[in-house]
C-alpha cells in the first residue's frame, strides 16, 4: 500500500504547487482516445484510465441540464464499478470499487478548458502467473470512444498496444 | 502399388529436372523462412536491447529521439541533464538505482560513454542478461576504459592497450585528448546490442579530459596534466541521459509522469519497451517490403515448378495412357499429378528448412559478432505455418497440370497422339 | 471362368462414335465376340480400329448405340465404373511403349492388377503369389527369370517389352484381351513366335482376344477376321 500511494506524494513534491492539479492528465487530451496504463508486479495489478469528458459524457463543462448531470453521474458510476475491465479469468483478480476523479466538471472549472475522468483500479490477483491478458470493454461502455492507447508494464518489460473500436483484448504476456 | 510410391518412382526417373525444381523451391523456402527468422529475431533482439531498465531519462525531445541517442548512440542530444536534476531523480523514493550516461566523445568511430560501474551491474539486455567480461574487469582507475566486443574485434585491442579519445564524434579535423590516454581495463562479451560498439569510462574521466576545455577547444596556457587532474573535483555538471530502475514496476507510470513534469528542467522519461516498439514501427515498413519480396520469390519458385511439371506433361502422355489402360481413372491421373507437385514442394520445403538450419548453425556466431543478431535454431510457430502454406500452395499448383492431364485422358482415349 | 453365363463376350448394337471436331464417324451395326473367341480386326490406317478398341475398353463413350461387354451395357455405367470394369476384366496391349520405364518388368506386370483387388486375388492371394504368377507369365511368354529380375525395363528389346506388356494384360486372367497392333514394331520371325505364345496363354485362361493389325498374314492364327472400312478382308480364315 505504501508503494502505491508514494508516487502521488512524489508528484506533489516535484510539482510543488507550480502546476494546477487539474492539468495532471495521464496522457495527451485527444478526443475519441482514452489512455490506459496497466502495470503488474507480483499479485498487484494496477490499471489507470484517463478518458476525455467528450467521450465519456459528451461535454466538457459543468453540467448545465439535468440530463447532463445524469450523464455525469452515470459515467462516474460506470467508472467506479469498473465492470468494463476484466483481467484474465484464471488469474482470479479482485478490486475494490475505484475512486473516480472528474477534472473540469465542477463549477469553478475554467471555461473553455478540457475535462476528463481519471480512475485507478487496484487489483489483487490470487494466481498472477495466469494473468496473461485483460479484456477492455470501454468501447461498449462509451460509444463515442474510438481508440484506447494501452501502455503496459509487466515482468516482461514495457509495451504499448492500441485498441481501435471494437477491439477488447490486451495481451500482457509477450 | 500405391500412388505415392508410383509418383516417387516416376520422379526418380526424371531426377535431373526434379532436382532442379526441388532446389528452386528449397531456395525460395530458405529465403522465406530466413527472412521471417531474421525479422522476428532481429525484432526480439532489438526490443530487448535494454531490459530490466524501467525508464530512460533525458532532456525533453521525442521518445524515439531519446532512445536513439541514449541507447543506440545515433545522433546527439539537443540538451543535457544537470547533475542536480540527476541527483533529484536518484533521490526519489521509488527509485532503486540510476546509471548516468555521458556521451559526446569517440574513439576511431566508436562512441565513448561516461558512466559509473553500476552500468555493468544494471544494464541488462535480452532475457535480463547482465553484461559480462571476456577479459579484465570494470574500470577502477580514472584513466581506465572498458571496451565492447565489437571494438576489441575490429581494432584488435586487448587488455592493457593504451588508447586516446577524440573530442566529439570524430571526423577529419578532430581534436584528440592526447594528453590523457586511457588504458583498456576490460573487454565485454558480445551482446548484440549497441554496447558492443562502445567504450565505457567513468564519469569523472569525462570530466577529467575536459577540465581544460571550453567550447570544444583546449584553453591555451591552462593545460592540466593527466596527473594533476586527479586531484581536482571531478563531479560532473551535466550528463546526457540516465537509466532508472524502480523498486516496483507499479510506480513506473507515476515516476515517469513525475519526471516529465519536473519543474526545474524539461525532461523526458520513456518506458524503453514502448519507445523501442515505436522505433521498430518506423522500421516496420522495410520489414514488410522484405517479407513481400520473399513471398514473391516463393511464387516464382512455384511457377518454376509449374513450368517444369507442364513441360514434362507432354512426354508423360504415354505414362498416363498406360495407367488408364490398366484401369486407372482420369481422377487418379489428376491425383497423381497433385501428389507429385505436393511431393516436390515438400522435398523443397524440407531441403529449404535443412539449408536454413545449416546456415544458422554455421553462421550463428558470426552473425552475433558481426551483426549483433542472435538467430534461433528452431523454426517458430509462424514458420511452421508458412511451411504448411507453401506445401498447400504446391498442392494447388499441381491441380493445374492435373486438370490438363485429366481432360486429356478423357478426350484422347488410350491413343497418344503426339 | 466367365461369370456372366453364355452371353457374348462383346456385342455392339447400332454403335456410332464421332470424335469432337471431326466429321469422320465410326459406325458398327452389329459386332460380336463370343467368349474365348479370337478375333482379328483389320482395316486401313484411320479406319477407326483404335477408336473401336477405346469404345470396347470403356475409355470412350459411344455417341449412339450400345457396347455390352460380359453382358454389362456400358451406357449404364459411369466413367469410373467403366474404369473399374476395365481394371477387373480387360487387358490392353499398345503398339509399343507399353511399359513404365521407372518400374521393373515384374512391377510393370503387377500394374495389370493394381486397380482391381478382385483381379489381384485371382492372380494370387498374397503379394508373393502375385509376384510368382507374374514371373510365371513372363516365363511362359519366353522371358527367362534371370533376364526379368536383372534387367531395367528400359534395357529390354522391343520384342521383350511387348511380351512384358502381354503378361501385364493377362495377369489375373481377364476375360478379354485387347491388342492394338502389338506386333507392328516386331520383325517377322519374332512376330509369329510372339503371337503363338500370346494366343497359347489366352487359350489357357479362356481369354477372348480382339487383335488389331494391318498385317493380313497374321489373320490365319485367329478364329475370325473382321475388316473395318473399305478394304475387304481378302485373306480371311475361318
Ligand atoms: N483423340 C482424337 N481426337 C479427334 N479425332 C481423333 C482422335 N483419335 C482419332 N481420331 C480420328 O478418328 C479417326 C480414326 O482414327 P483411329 O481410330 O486412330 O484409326 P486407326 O486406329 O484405324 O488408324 C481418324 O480420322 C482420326 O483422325
Ligand atoms: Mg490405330
Ligand atoms: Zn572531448
Amino acid at each position: 500500500m505504501k508503494l502505491r500511494t508514494a508516487p502521488f506524494l512524489v508528484v506533489l513534491a516535484l510539482a510543488a504547487g507550480r502546476l494546477p492539479a487539474e492539468e495532471r492528465h495521464l496522457g495527451p487530451h485527444v478526443h475519441g482516445q482514452a489512455t490506459l496504463q496497466v502495470s503488474s508486479d507480483g499479485p498487484a495489478l494496477v490499471v489507470a484510465l484517463s478518458i476525455p469528458g467528450h467521450d465519456a459524457v459528451g461535454f466538457e463543462h459543468p453540467p448545465a441540464t439535468t440530463e447532463q448531470a445524469q450523464a455525469l453521474a452515470k459515467a462516474r458510476e460506470t467508472l467506479r464499478v469498473g465492470k468494463w475491465l476484466v483481467p484474465a479469468g484464471g488469474a482470479n483478480c479482485t478490486a475494490p470499487p475505484a475512486k473516480v476523479v472528474a477534472d473540469g466538471f465542477d463549477v469553478n472549472a475554467k471555461p473553455g478548458g478540457h475535462a476528463d475522468f481519471d480512475v485507478t483500479y487496484e487489483f489483487t490477483c490470487a494466481a498472477p502467473e495466469k494473468l496473461d491478458a485483460v479484456e477492455v470493454g470501454l468501447f461498449a461502455a462509451f460509444p463515442a470512444l474510438q481508440r484506447v492507447v494501452v501502455d503496459i508494464v509487466t515482468a516482461n518489460g514495457a509495451t504499448q498496444q492500441v485498441l481501435d473500436r471494437p477491439m477488447t483484448h490486451v495481451t500482457l504476456s509477450p | 502399388m500405391n500412388l505415392i510410391s508410383l509418383a516417387l518412382k516416376s520422379l526418380r526417373q526424371r531426377r535431373t529436372g526434379v532436382l532442379l525444381t526441388v532446389v528452386t523451391i528449397a531456395l525460395s523456402v530458405f529465403l522465406l523462412l530466413g527472412v521471417e527468422r531474421v525479422r522476428v529475431d532481429a525484432r526480439r533482439g532489438f526490443s530487448s536491447t535494454v531490459s530490466g531498465t524501467d525508464l530512460v531519462v533525458g532532456a525533453r525531445s521525442g521518445p524515439v529521439n531519446l532512445l536513439l541517442y541514449a541507447i543506440f548512440h545515433v545522433g546527439e542530444a539537443t540538451n543535457n541533464i544537470t547533475w542536480k536534476t540527476y541527483e533529484d531523480i536518484r533521490a526519489m523514493p521509488e527509485v532503486s538505482w540510476t546509471v548516468p550516461l555521458s556521451l559526446g566523445d569517440s574513439h576511431r568511430g566508436f562512441r565513448v560513454v561516461g558512466t559509473t560501474t553500476d552500468f555493468f551491474v544494471h544494464y541488462h539486455y535480452g532475457a535480463k542478461q547482465a553484461l559480462s567480461f571476456t577479459r579484465g574487469a570494470p574500470f577502477a582507475d580514472l584513466y581506465d576504459a572498458v571496451i565492447g566486443a565489437e571494438v576489441a574485434r575490429q581494432l584488435h585491442y586487448t587488455v592493457g592497450d593504451s588508447i586516446v579519445l577524440a573530442h566529439g564524434l570524430g571526423g577529419p579535423a578532430t581534436a584528440l585528448h592526447a594528453d590523457k590516454p586511457f588504458r583498456i581495463k576490460g573487454i565485454l562479451a558480445p551482446t548484440g546490442t549497441p554496447v558492443d560498439a562502445t567504450i565505457a569510462v567513468s564519469l569523472e574521466a569525462i570530466e577529467a579530459i575536459h577540465v581544460d576545455w571550453r567550447g570544444g577547444m583546449r584553453l591555451p596556457g591552462l593545460e592540466a596534466s593527466a596527473e594533476s587532474t586527479r586531484h581536482m573535483d571531478l563531479t560532473p555538471t551535466a550528463i546526457t541521459a540516465c537509466l532508472v530502475g524502480l523498486k516496483s514496476r507499479l510506480s513506473s507510470f507515476a515516476v515517469q509522469r513525475a519526471i516529465n513534469e519536473y519543474p526545474d528542467e524539461a525532461l523526458l522519461a520513456v518506458l524503453p519497451g514502448v519507445a523501442l516498439g515505436e522505433l521498430w514501427h518506423l522500421i516496420g515498413t522495410a520489414e514488410n517490403a522484405l517479407r513481400a519480396v520473399s513471398v514473391m520469390v516463393v511464387l516464382v519458385g512455384m511457377s518454376g515448378m509449374l513450368t517444369a511439371l507442364l513441360a514434362m506433361l507432354n512426354e508423360r502422355r504415354r505414362e498416363m495412357a498406360i495407367l488408364r489402360a490398366v484401369g486407372a481413372s482420369a481422377r487418379t491421373v489428376f491425383a497423381l499429378l497433385v501428389i507429385e507437385s505436393t511431393l516436390l514442394t515438400t522435398f523443397g520445403a524440407v531441403l529449404g528448412c535443412l539449408l536454413l538450419f545449416g546456415v544458422v548453425a554455421i553462421g550463428h556466431d558470426y552473425l552475433l559478432a558481426n551483426a549483433g543478431l542472435v538467430l534461433e535454431l528452431a523454426p517458430s510457430a509462424t514458420e511452421w505455418w508458412l511451411l504448411a502454406a507453401v506445401i498447400v500452395l504446391g498442392a494447388f499448383a499441381g491441380a493445374i497440370p492435373g486438370a490438363i492431364a485429366y481432360r486429356r485422358s478423357l478426350n484422347d482415349g488410350l491413343q497418344v497422339r503426339l | 471362368m466367365i461369370p456372366y453365363g453364355d452371353a457374348p463376350l462383346v456385342s455392339c448394337r447400332g454403335l456410332q462414335f464421332k470424335w469432337p471436331g471431326s466429321e469422320a464417324m465410326l459406325s458398327m451395326d452389329d459386332f460380336a465376340v463370343a467368349p474365348g473367341e479370337r478375333m482379328f480386326l483389320c482395316g486401313p490406317s484411320g479406319s477407326g480400329k483404335s477408336t473401336l478398341l477405346g469404345l470396347l475398353s470403356g475409355v470412350l463413350r459411344a455417341t449412339h448405340g450400345e457396347v455390352t461387354v460380359l453382358g454389362v451395357p456400358f451406357s449404364a455405367l459411369s466413367a469410373s465404373q467403366r474404369d473399374h470394369f476395365r481394371a477387373e476384366h480387360l487387358g490392353y496391349v499398345f503398339q509399343q511403349f507399353n511399359l513404365l520405364p521407372f518400374l521393373s518388368p515384374v512391377e510393370n506386370v503387377l500394374l495389370g492388377c493394381a486397380w482391381s483387388p478382385a483381379r489381384a486375388t485371382r492372380a494370387g492371394t498374397t503379394q508373393q503369389a502375385q509376384r510368382a504368377e507374374a514371373v510365371r507369365l513372363l516365363d511362359s511368354l519366353g522371358l527367362v527369370a534371370q533376364l526379368v529380375e536383372r534387367s531395367r525395363t528400359g534395357n529390354l528389346s522391343v520384342g521383350q517389352q511387348q511380351r512384358v506388356a502381354v503378361a501385364r494384360a493377362l495377369i489375373g486372367g481377364p476375360q478379354l484381351l485387347i491388342a492394338d497392333e502389338p506386333t507392328s514394331a516386331l520383325d517377322a520371325d519374332n512376330r509369329d513366335a510372339f503371337l503363338r505364345l500370346l494366343l497359347a496363354e489366352c487359350t489357357r485362361h479362356g481369354t477372348g482376344v480382339v487383335f488389331v493389325s494391318h498385317d493380313m498374314n497374321l489373320a490365319r492364327h485367329f478364329d475370325r477376321a473382321v475388316s473395318l472400312g473399305d478394304r475387304p478382308p481378302s485373306q480371311m480364315v475361318a
